[in-house]
């Protein structure tokens, strides 16, 4: 080993690369409030958003890259996929009155969420459904 | 003085001069006071008894509004003390006659400035004054379902006009406003009128409101911590865990640079450490990576300050891994 | 639930024939039932603040409205389960008083990192597969452990408003209690014969008390607010504890001393991951000034201490503002508006052992005085112009001058400097008319360095250096930040009645930032948004809301990789 330059035992240094990070949502909202009967009332609500997030693939660098010969700078091409995410996540939610009396009326409703994890992060596949049913009754006084 | 007020007294007691007195008072007290008595006959008011006539549900759900308990019992005008007089409008039952959130609306606004014009402790401030959003956009008076005479649930009323923040809240990580009801705009937005004149010693006092356990102050910090919450975190919604901006490692490593052993290349196999033998490693050739490029906070566990010194004496205990 | 399910069936078939016109809103109302939920795989996002029972639970929600004379009381409650509910009671009395108690609790799935990518050994030679030493290792020690935090919040808040004339016009007294309960996960990091990453739960028991009073004033034509407010953060969780690693060669088991010299501690079960209690003091004062029916006088006084009570380190804050606002016009209001703060944080000497001391070449000190990043002086200074150009429209110009002026937190590599300026320009339009309601705005804003890591990449080549402190020779040159230098801003909304019974909003918003005085590279971010939200009333009995929204996002950074063979 030598102490004269490039080769000398110990190396320092920097490679660098750019990249860029994205992310992408797209969310649909729906509600409907309605009385279609006269003694019917129906609540209805539902969201469907996708949201992406991720970074480009590494493949570029500059610097000394090679000076320690066996680091690895090929690897880090893989690394955004480390880190990439990819939801869906489906809300919906039902409501139904039925009014007994005027004062008094019949519920139930219906919950259901359903979380898509495509890219699973360090949590695991977060993938899950939820459903929440409720029956009762509503009285005004 | 005192003299003054002995000749007084005996200028008054002379009869004639209390005669004229009384007369030249009860003449000006005339001139001025019936006006006024002719005109709340001419100002066309028609008591609450008319309006229930035509709006009984309208006028019985006030009475259980706030805005009641500001008026006495018994009191005929309450409907047009903020509606204008409707005398033309019962007779001729044209809404446009008289101030409605519909028909007049800025007639009708201009009513509730009449009490509520204190710029302080009023609402009027950024929404107000700034965007020209009028009362009636939010408030609806007989509406005593909602906090606040607000027209509609507090989450539902903001996200109609902010609709981008709505869409935030819809993300895979958000703050449980619109979808979970468990917490409100208002939690942390102020509309008492302070948004404009707050003193802004630091945005992050609103964040740490709920999270005091980030408030230290810590022996270790972490520089953005001090700077301003936002730098990291998008407190309406994002798509990272925690309100992250972005995942790790990219939201690390646009201040710092990668950890110096994430370029090592990883060994092939399966292997135990010798001084570890309770360890077995599966490894490949992107063990590294994996380890070092994919979450920092794994190890980085205190990212909002601490009091525990890191092992590393190189780093003098700075690195907020305890 | 079969049961229920039952009654429920015959209770419905037998009130078929006397069902009834329903009442409207505003009415009181108690809704009592029974629920029951369940979770599918995992329930941390799809259920992230909900509870997930498989049995059959009581629910209850309620509305209660009463006005009695000049007394009006407001009642409303929602109990899911035992961490899932919400009640708030307002009474009023008159104007003159009121009393407002809320109370909130709900649940919050963590996430439990399953720490499976912290798994390796080096290779030395990749070219013919040669193991190294340096081993990466993980141990959870709880892996079905879920995790979660339970808040609840609950918050009195009384107002007063005398009616005597005299000068209190609104006095206030408020205590708010929060708690977080539940477990959350906690690692220990051993990283010297191998990076050792050990896992477990730690329970979550912490509470904040705030009490204050606030007492509103007016003396002629001026209010004057004084709010005093004590905060305390309690942790009244136990310590929890990971067995550290002794520091020593990874392969060869040896070097105990020397890898002990340079680490601060190993071979020891210590505490990790634990907040101390802390508690805030603030004081505030308002005033307001009517001087002229055109002109008005704002100011404001605060002086808060935050203290960490285990160490006593203390945090100030001071600040003023004071703001005049006339107007010149029926038309035409003019704020300028002036800000300044300080913050000061307690210097703290942080007691550190040499570096590889009573080692041949060690003993460099390595304790050093810890100076706050908080220590700032922070002023502001805005004028805001607006212009209504009729009943309907106006227009708003503001410009914000912006300095912070940091003690020892340096954002500049160049020259050091601590100091961040921004000017900014807004300029928006806003319309509200019958049927039509617009705004669109534009902002700009420049600053001169704003907050970054002025060393936080890039480290030099380095190529003949033979010494041992390497750790010494590693200075990074780098600036490297997320935020921009130049901002620009726009975006828009505008809703219109399409008719009586529909309405449209679409709203815009767009962002292209950039920072160009970086020493390493030139950051570029752009953000998009666009919305549309359709509402339509259907006959007399239906409301249909159709909505959707897009967001797009992109910034660049520097990716930095230190090269050494350390």
């Amino acid at each position: 080993m030598s102490s004269d330059g490039v080769g000398g035992w110990l190396h320092y240094g920097t490679a660098t690369s750019l990249t860029e990070y994205h992310t992408t949502a797209n969310t649909y909202y729906f509600s409907l409030n309605s009385m279609p009967f006269e003694d019917v009332e129906i609540n209805l609500t539902a969201s469907l958003s996708n949201a992406k997030a991720s970074f480009d693939p590494v493949t570029h660098w500059s610097g000394d890259v090679d000076a320690i010969h066996h680091l690895d700078f090929d690897g880090y091409s893989q690394m955004n996929t480390y880190s990439d995410l990819d939801f869906e996540v489906l809300e919906f939610k039902a409501e139904v009155y039925y009014y007994v009396t005027r004062d008094l009326s019949i519920l139930a409703e219906i919950d259901y969420n359903k979380f898509n994890d495509y890219q699973p992060y360090v949590y695991g596949d977060q993938t899950g459904k939820w459903v929440y049913g409720k029956l009762g009754f509503r009285y005004f006084f | 003085m005192g003299f003054a007020v002995i000749n007084l007294l005996k200028f008054l007691k002379n009869g004639e001069v209390m005669r004229r007195l009384i007369l030249i008072c009860l003449t000006v007290g005339f001139v001025l006071f019936f006006p006024s008595l002719s005109m709340s006959a001419d100002r066309g008011l028609v008591g609450e008894e008319t309006c229930s006539g035509c709006h009984e549900e309208v006028v019985n759900s006030f009475d259980k509004s706030f805005h009641a308990t500001y008026f006495k019992k018994g009191d005929q005008f309450k409907c047009e003390k903020c509606h204008g007089p409707g005398s033309k409008h019962a007779e001729e039952e044209d809404p446009s006659l008289i101030y409605g959130p519909e028909n007049n609306k800025f007639k009708l606004e201009k009513q509730c400035l009449t009490c509520h014009s204190n710029v302080l402790h009023g609402l009027k401030e950024k929404h107000v004054i700034e965007f020209g959003v009028g009362c009636t956009d939010c408030h609806r008076v007989h509406q005593s379902g909602y906090k606040g005479n607000l027209k509609m649930e507090e989450d539902k009323l903001c996200t109609s006009c902010h609709a981008k923040e709505r869409a935030q809240f819809l993300l895979p990580s958000h703050h449980p406003v619109i979808k979970e009801h468990k917490m409100t705009c208002t939690d942390c937005h102020n509309f008492d009128g302070t948004e404009e004149n707050k003193l802004d010693e630091r945005v992050n006092a609103k964040c740490l409101k709920c999270h005091p356990q980030y408030r230290g102050p810590f022996v270790f910090e972490h520089a953005p911590v001090a700077e301003n919450c936002t730098i990291c975190h998008n407190p309406h919604g994002a798509v990272a865990n925690n309100l992250l901006k972005k995942n790790e490692p990219f939201l690390c490593l646009q201040c710092h640079q990668m950890h110096f052993h994430a370029t090592l290349p990883g060994f092939n196999g399966v292997s135990h450490s010798p001084n570890h033998p309770d360890r077995p490693t599966v490894s490949d050739r992107y063990s590294f990576k994996r380890a070092f490029t994919t979450k920092c906070t794994q190890c980085h566990t205190r990212i909002h300050g601490t009091d525990l010194p890191s092992e590393g004496l190189s780093g003098q205990g700075k690195a907020l891994t305890r | 639930m079969k049961r229920l399910l039952v009654i429920l069936l015959i209770f419905t078939l037998s009130a078929w024939c006397f069902a009834g016109e329903p009442k409207k809103e505003n009415a009181n109302y108690a809704i009592i039932g029974a629920h029951g939920s369940s979770v599918t795989k995992d329930g941390t996002r799809a259920a992230e603040y909900d509870e997930a029972t498989t049995h059959a639970e009581g629910s209850l929600k309620f509305r209660w409205l009463k006005t009695d004379g000049d007394v009006k009381v407001r009642w409303e409650g929602e109990v899911e389960s035992h961490s899932d509910m919400r009640f708030k009671l307002i009474v009023n009395k008159g104007r003159w008083f009121k009393s407002t108690t809320t109370y909130n609790k709900f649940l919050h799935r963590l996430g439990h990192d399953r720490l499976k990518n912290l798994e390796g050994r080096e290779s030395v030679n990749p070219d013919i597969n040669k193991p190294g030493g340096k081993f990466v290792t993980h141990v959870d020690y709880e892996p079905d452990l879920e995790y979660y935090t339970v808040y609840e919040n609950f918050r009195q808040v009384f107002d007063f408003n005398p009616e005597n004339g005299g000068v209190f016009k609104h006095v206030q007294a408020g205590f708010n209690a929060l708690s977080r309960k539940g477990y959350h996960q906690i690692n220990g990091l051993s990283h010297c014969d191998s990076c050792h990453i050990q896992s477990k739960g730690a329970e979550t028991d912490e509470i904040t008390y705030d009490f204050w009073v606030k007492a509103d004033a007016k003396i002629g034509n001026t209010d004057v607010s004084y709010s005093a407010t004590y905060s305390k953060f309690n942790n009244q969780a136990g310590k929890s504890y990971f067995y550290y690693d002794i520091p020593r060669h990874p392969i060869k088991g040896n070097l105990i001393e020397e890898l002990g010299s340079r680490t601060l501690f190993g071979g020891q079960i210590l505490p990790a991951d634990y907040n101390n209690d802390n508690e805030m003091f603030e004081n505030k004062l308002s005033i307001e000034s009517v001087i002229t029916p055109k002109d008005t006088i704002y100011a404001k006084l605060l002086y808060s201490t935050q203290k960490n009570k285990a160490l006593d380190l203390q945090l100030d804050t001071k600040a003023g503002s004071l703001r005049y606002t006339r107007k010149f016009s029926k038309d035409f209001r003019f704020d300028a508006y002036f800000s300044y703060y300080t913050l000061d944080n307690d210097d703290y000497y942080v007691d550190l052992p040499d570096w590889r001391a009573g080692r041949p070449g060690g003993g460099q000190p390595m304790s050093f005085l810890r100076q706050s990043a908080y220590n700032r002086d922070v002023s502001y200074f805005k004028l805001r112009g607006i212009y209504k150009l009729d009943q309907n429209q106006r227009l708003t110009f503001i410009y914000r001058y912006q300095q912070i002026d940091r003690d020892y937190l340096i954002v500049n590599y160049e020259n050091n400097s601590t100091e961040t300026t921004k000017n900014l320009f807004k300029i928006r339009y806003d319309a509200r008319f019958e049927g039509v309601k617009a705004f669109v705005q534009a902002s700009y804003e420049d600053i001169d360095h704003p907050f970054e890591a002025y060393n936080g990449i890039y480290e030099p080549s380095f190529h003949n250096y033979q010494g041992t402190l390497w750790y010494y020779k590693r200075e990074r040159t780098g600036e490297a930040t997320s935020l921009p230098n130049q901002d620009f801003k726009l975006n828009g909304s505008f809703t219109v009645d399409l008719n009586e019974n529909s309405s449209l909003n679409m709203y815009a918003s767009y962002r292209d930032g950039e920072n160009d005085e970086l020493n390493t590279y030139k950051m570029d971010l752009k953000y998009k948004n666009a919305g549309l939200d359709y509402f339509v009333q259907l006959g007399e009995t239906t409301v249909l809301t159709l909505g959707y929204d897009y967001s797009n996002g992109s910034q660049t950074t520097l990716f930095a990789v230190p090269i050494m063979d350390g």
